[in-house]
């Protein structure tokens, strides 16, 4: 870039023309600058600017953004993992009952106890329950948790509906675990939106 | 697809911190609006579309927008759907002692005198140099053409090396 003044009247490419040749001269000057390659005539102006904003953030910063992620990442991740630690007891709970008093539930709702089913259904709802309760525990294993969680969790509750005023214990405790897979489906669900792409996030 | 905001940070953060350093007042309120950009872009990567543009540019976005936020929020009555005019004197790379010691005298000199830009001004310089965007960027930035985003940065040249002879 010359130094001339492309305003000044005097000068042959003052004016519209003039000031754009001016602005492409600059605009190539400033490139060169950018691209560590200095044209000798640089505008002491134009090198000023370029040494003011050549700063670097400050140390610490990333630290300091990661700890915020972390921290909103966890807040966000609160509600489900509640949820999951009931569904985890629920189904927990379940399994010992079905290992410790399988003959009083056959008997609640009238069906033939049988030892063996009423066992490894109890293991199954004990490890089902591990499962869930992972979720609660790290936040990678929110998915497998509810993955196990939900669809069990609210067939349960479907079959609950059938046990009211058959057998009150059972029947309660289906209807908790469906209400308790519902919550879980909605906290998981919102979860995953706020953590890996929130499509009602403004500014981007 | 998710991202961490690390890799992000990594990738971007002197950009993103020398434009946001340069549209705002201090390096407190640059380190504020810099955490806002980075918690927004891992958020919203999934928007990112690399056929429109470099991460780069998506992410000095979010950071426009950021900066315009910071401004609305600061004054709240007056309506902006751009990033707003910042008043004289109290607008990018402040005259402040602090700056002048960490930039040198000379680059100090510059800055104090950055008040006579327009806010448009503002941005342009903030985009070439903090950014260091080109002026085909800046245009796609601005919603203006590369030749209106470069008479923008020399008429902002030009009245700061105007206001620097003259002292």
């Amino acid at each position: 870039m010359t130094d001339q003044d492309p305003t000044d009247p005097t000068d042959p490419t003052s004016g519209p023309g003039g000031e754009q040749q001016a602005a492409d001269a600059l605009d190539a000057e400033i490139d060169a600058l950018l691209a560590g390659r200095p044209d000798p005539s640089t505008t002491p102006a134009v090198l000023l600017l370029h040494a003011a904003a050549r700063t670097d953030p400050p140390a610490g910063l990333g630290g300091r953004i990661e700890h915020r992620r972390e921290r909103e990442l966890r807040r966000r991740w609160r509600p489900m993992r509640y949820a999951a630690a009931v569904m985890a007891y629920l189904f927990f709970s379940q399994g010992v009952g079905n290992l410790l008093w399988g003959d009083w539930v056959a008997d609640g709702v009238g069906d033939a106890y049988s030892p063996h089913l009423t066992r490894e259904g109890g293991l199954a709802l004990m490890a089902v329950g591990v499962a869930v309760g992972l979720g609660a525990l790290h936040r990678r294993m929110a998915t497998v948790a509810a993955a196990a969680g939900v669809p069990l969790g609210i067939a349960f509750g479907i079959a609950g509906i059938g046990e009211v005023g058959v057998f009150a214990a059972g029947a309660a405790l289906h209807l908790t675990q469906g209400v308790v897979a519902v919550v879980l489906a909605v906290t998981f669900w919102r979860f995953r939106r706020d953590t890996s792409g929130d499509p009602d996030e403004e500014g981007a | 697809m998710t991202v961490e905001v690390a890799a992000l940070y990594r990738e971007h953060a002197t950009v993103v911190w020398r434009y946001a350093r340069a549209r705002l007042p201090t390096d407190a309120d640059a380190e504020d609006v810099t955490s806002d950009v980075f918690l927004r872009a891992v958020r919203s990567h999934h928007r990112f579309d690399p056929s429109q543009g470099t991460e780069a540019a998506w992410i000095v976005g979010v950071a426009r927008h950021a900066v315009a936020d910071w401004w609305r929020r600061r004054r709240p009555e007056e309506p902006t759907d751009r990033p707003p005019e910042t008043p004289a004197g109290t607008g990018a790379w402040t005259d402040e002692p602090a700056d002048h010691a960490a930039r040198g005298d000379a680059a100090g000199s510059v800055i104090a005198h950055l008040h006579v830009l327009s806010d448009r001004e503002r941005e342009a310089v903030a985009l070439r140099f903090g950014a260091e965007f080109s002026s085909p960027e800046i245009g796609a930035a601005m919603d203006i053409s590369p030749t209106a985003a470069r008479m923008l940065v020399h008429r902002a040249v030009t009245k700061l090396r105007e206001v620097i002879d003259r002292d």
